[in-house]
């Protein structure tokens, strides 16, 4: 294990219970042994093998359900900086990239099963990106892959996403892994969704209230309320104070609601994003280029950024009205 | 809180001082417009204080960085040259509108040493971070 300060990122590729054990036991009680925090981020399955292989040991290290802890990409990288800042017992924040000395250790499987191949795309990134956006963080993280269950491209990325493998106690470099500013360029290619015909327009001169406004009124059009509309309006108003201070005059706005979603694109000609982590790596005390971006990719469902030959588009996606996991019934009580 | 003179209007944010206890009431929307004459009014206020409070009831909009340069006046994180306490002034923020509160908690700046959130407890303590659904605003869960 290295010391302080780097991030260390292993895949385990196993086939069986016994093969996850093989590796996660010895990961996971020689962070115990050593007096670090451990952390076990997996299915409840795995969660109750892992349990019962440590034994009396098992008290002692914090645990989480994969498909909580952080729900999407941009989230799930915060809940492991957090995890890292808070334990590692260094008055987190204190200026962020400072962090503290104390080394964490986190088993993290992502759940695979039931994602849209969008949502796979955003997870295989997340799992490249992780290698930059975490890198003063002193973690060890060691990401558990079934080939059992699992599509073989899936574990195919796996080696390009991670530098080494792990068996056992058995490090190896990984053959395969690819430099994550290269990997994650190569997943921002794709189309993002088109504006409909009946799209709403708004030119972005500058003026941030100007387009706070616009945002308003929309999210009050869309049926996106109370604290939604907030939030929508903060994420917006981010991305607008982020492509005013690339310098390079006005945007085009548009917004609409599609199934599943409302949509706010951002088209500004001229300029180029060359940092293919922004709105990844954590904010801190400390200011930091993309902050902005950072808090709103952790409101919206997705923040997806094409740099684009002749200019930039951001895309923010948030839950429409229909999303009845968002609705909130303020008469509603719980039975006595 | 006793309120003194306004030391900011631009017809965006007013700013106030106050003086018991010492501190600033912010009224309407802090952006990169207002940063600024934010920053001079914390920086102002906190000078050769200990501690200091903040009255945020009226604040329409905060975006990050106007965040941030409130909860570095408790000395932490910040270049503090000459305000006397660098080290341990105690920031104490009332009426922190809930929207707030939220980017504070998914920030994790609530847990920031000094910073005291005047706030009636809504069930999630401080350093938690966010509860597992978060990054969906209104969810029942937030």
């Amino acid at each position: 294990m290295n010391a302080a300060g780097t991030f260390e990122h292993w895949a385990c590729v196993y086939r069986d219970d016994q093969q996850l054990l093989q590796t996660a036991v010895p990961f996971l009680a020689g962070g115990l042994e050593a007096g670090e925090p451990v952390l076990a981020v997996t299915s409840r399955a795995n969660l109750g093998l892992i349990g019962a292989a440590l034994g009396e040991r098992a008290g002692e290290v914090d645990y989480a359900e994969s498909a909580f802890f952080g729900r999407r990409p941009p989230q799930r990288v915060a809940a492991f900086y957090r995890y890292w800042a808070g334990r590692a017992g260094n008055g987190r924040e204190s200026t962020g990239a400072s962090g503290g000395n104390a080394r964490v250790r986190i088993l993290a499987e992502p759940v695979w099963a039931g994602r849209s191949a969008r949502e796979v795309a955003a997870w295989t990134r997340m799992e490249s990106a992780l290698n930059v956006a975490l890198a003063p963080a002193s973690i060890s993280m060691v990401c558990p892959y079934d080939t059992s269950t699992l599509d073989p491209g899936i574990v195919a990325d796996a080696l390009r996403t991670h530098p080494a493998q792990i068996a056992g106690s058995d490090l190896s470099p990984s053959a395969e892994f690819t430099d994550p500013a290269q990997f994650v360029r190569s997943c921002d290619t794709g189309p993002l969704a088109q504006p409909p015909a009946g799209a709403a327009e708004f030119g972005f001169d500058g003026s941030l209230r100007g387009l706070r406004r616009f945002i308003a009124s929309r999210a009050d059009a869309y049926g996106v309320a109370g604290d939604r509309a907030e939030m929508l309006i903060l994420a917006v108003s981010e991305v607008g104070a982020y492509l005013k201070n690339q310098g390079r005059g006005t945007a085009t706005v548009r917004t609409w609601e599609q199934p599943g979603a409302v949509v706010c694109d951002f088209c500004q000609p001229g300029t180029s994003i060359s940092d293919p982590f922004l709105g990844l790596r954590p904010a801190s005390l400390e200011p930091g280029a993309g902050d902005g971006l950072w808090l709103a990719n952790q409101l919206c469902d997705w923040m997806e950024i094409r740099p684009g030959a002749e200019g930039c588009t951001i895309q923010l996606q948030v839950p429409s009205r229909h999303d009845q996991e968002m609705v909130v019934r303020p008469g509603t009580r719980y039975p006595a | 809180m006793t309120n003194g003179a306004t030391v900011y209007d631009d017809g965006v944010l007013r700013i106030t001082s106050t003086s018991h206890p010492p501190g600033l009431t912010l009224e309407g929307d802090i952006d990169e417009s207002t940063y600024p004459a934010l920053v001079h009014a914390l920086q102002t206020s906190a000078k050769g204080r200990a501690e200091v409070h903040f009255s945020l009831g009226g604040v329409r909009y905060c975006d990050l960085a106007g965040l941030r340069a409130i909860v570095r006046t408790t000395g932490i994180g910040a270049d503090d040259s000459g305000n006397g306490h660098a080290d341990g002034r105690r920031v104490v923020l009332h009426e922190v509108p809930a929207q707030l509160l939220k980017v504070l908690r998914i920030v994790g700046w609530d847990v920031t040493p000094g910073l005291a959130v005047d706030q009636p407890a809504e069930g999630i303590p401080p350093g938690s971070g966010s509860p597992p659904e978060f990054g969906r605003p209104g969810s029942a869960a937030w």
